[in-house]
């Protein structure tokens, strides 16, 4: 069931649901608990060890003695209860979720993605406020630009718009160099 | 850009949110069968996702945050009023005072602050966006028509009893209570900052070196204690406002290290003449009275009012955290 989330205490059924807070029998917290149906609906693990097989019958292709249930969504291979995996409601065998998860192909595996365009705009902002860094920054912002733009970004969607910020800050600050460069020669 | 159609973002769910991190960014977006919680830090994004058909519960526990908030804001006003009453040219501590009074009324029109997990059959996790009740109605009346659909209807309260009486093991039940923490070290935490706030108040009254070395000795014996305290409540059963009373003493306690340091170094360059050691400085140290200079004086005063804040709330919270845990094991 459902404990509380300071004192670990269990929680009966009684104060679900009620849409206010009720405090914790242990703790006296205020708590409120919205539960949903899976809470109480166990997850359905029947046929996991069917392993009956007739002639003409699809086999699993990891385990060539069980009986087939249903294909892989991305591979095509049939996979029997054991293998099967069920994802973003499809199915999916093992080798696939690994291989997915490994080369960024599936996008719900995703757990974590580099921000190109964040790290462009603080390289072309921050180093301003020392001045000196910008030499080197500036060239730095603009390769980040260039060799990540097409980069998968948020996989929440974002514009360009931080790129666009740091190629014009970095072309900015090369523009300040070159001319501050320039009149010291001169000079 | 096609995450745009993938996710919507959860309005109503913006505005000021304390994070235990200035660098990092919560927010909660809807997708086709899943709720994604992202982390945004400055250079990556960590994801999480909460299919709809996987979480059993959405717990929300009301925190005494936002009295703290209030309290510790009320604190600054008082601050300001007094230096008001006994400043001349008090346009700065006018602007403080009401400044502070402007957060008081924010803070409450916020509402309540909470703490809110989302259980599923596997885990129970942590929303850090969600740090006001209100929010958290928002959230709900988004997320459980999305949840119900999917999982094909609400709750069966009926049902979950007729399980629990014929004694079946409901899924969910696993062993997910945290860390069993009496509080002790916290208890003494906060006495010992308790008796730094009594060493600072005898020393805006009684310049002596020795009240300086004492309270040096305390403060670093303080920050040790908190780092330790740290170190405990970490997946702790203690109670997250005390939690967060650690982390702002410890900010605290480095700041108080931090300019003591520098101002140790700027009177150490200053002596010139006789013998040079610890004794010498906190000699010439405690010669500098707050009652002669102004900016020491408010110095002194603010320092007694944090601490004092913070050593009060701690221990108020760290015994009343030792009388649960001390009736959790009775029972």
């Amino acid at each position: 069931m459902v404990k509380c989330s300071k004192c670990g205490h269990e929680i009966g059924v009684d104060r679900y649901n009620t849409g206010v807070l009720l405090p914790c029998p242990s703790c006296k917290s205020p708590v409120r608990i919205d539960a949903f149906p899976s809470l109480t609906n166990p997850p359905d693990h029947s046929g996991l060890a069917d392993t009956s097989i007739f002639d003409q019958e699809a086999v699993c292709f990891f385990h060539p003695t069980k009986k087939a249930f249903v294909p892989c969504n991305h591979c095509g291979r049939f996979l029997c209860k054991l293998c099967d995996i069920p994802f973003d409601d499809g199915h999916i065998c093992p080798v696939c979720l690994a291989l997915g998860q490994k080369e960024h192909k599936i996008e719900k595996l995703e757990r974590q993605r580099i921000l190109y365009d964040s790290a462009a705009l603080i390289l072309a902002l921050l180093p301003v406020m020392m001045v000196w860094p910008t030499i080197l920054t500036a060239p730095a912002t603009i390769f980040l630009v260039i060799r990540f733009w097409k980069a998968p970004n948020s996989i929440v969607g974002r514009t360009k718009i931080r790129f666009t910020i740091a190629f014009t800050v970095a072309l900015i600050e090369i523009g300040a160099w070159g001319f501050g460069l320039y009149h010291l020669i001169r000079i | 850009m096609a995450g745009q159609k993938k996710y919507r973002r959860i309005r109503g769910l913006g505005g000021i949110v304390i994070a235990s991190s200035l660098s990092t960014n919560h927010t909660l977006w809807l997708g086709d069968n899943h709720l994604l919680s992202v982390k945004s830090r400055p250079f990556w994004e960590d994801y999480r996702r909460f299919y709809y058909k996987d979480i059993q519960s959405v717990i929300c526990r009301k925190t005494h945050m936002g009295k703290v908030i209030n309290a510790l804001f009320g604190l600054f006003v008082g601050l300001g009023l007094l230096a008001i009453h006994y400043e001349t040219g008090t346009v700065f501590w006018w602007i403080w005072a009401g400044a502070n009074s402007l957060f008081i009324l924010l803070n409450i029109s916020m509402g309540p602050t909470c703490v809110c997990h989302i259980q599923t059959a596997a885990q129970v996790e942590k929303l850090p966006r969600l740090v006001r009740i209100k929010k958290v109605d928002r959230f709900l009346a988004v997320l459980k028509p999305l949840i119900e659909k999917a999982q094909g209807g609400t709750w069966d309260r009926t049902a979950a009893e007729t399980s629990r009486n014929s004694g079946q093991t409901l899924p969910g039940e696993t062993d997910s209570s945290m860390r069993h923490e009496p509080g002790t070290l916290h208890l003494g935490l906060f006495l010992m900052l308790l008796i730094f706030a009594g060493l600072i108040v005898i020393d805006l009254f009684w310049d002596h070196p020795g009240i300086i070395l004492a309270a040096a000795a305390l403060t670093v014996i303080i920050a040790l204690l908190n780092i330790v305290c740290l170190v405990k409540q970490y997946q702790s059963n203690i109670d997250h406002t005390l939690q967060k009373l650690v982390w702002g003493n410890l900010v605290f306690v480095g700041f108080l290290v931090t300019a003591g340091f520098f101002y140790s170094l700027f009177m150490a360059v200053g002596m010139t003449m006789g013998r040079k050691n610890y004794w010498a400085l906190a000699e010439l140290y405690s010669r500098n009275s707050p009652g002669d200079v102004v900016w020491l004086q408010y110095c002194y005063i603010i320092s007694i009012a944090v601490v004092l804040t913070l050593s009060l709330l701690g221990l108020v919270m760290s015994w009343k955290h030792r009388r649960i845990s001390a009736g959790g094991n009775q029972e």
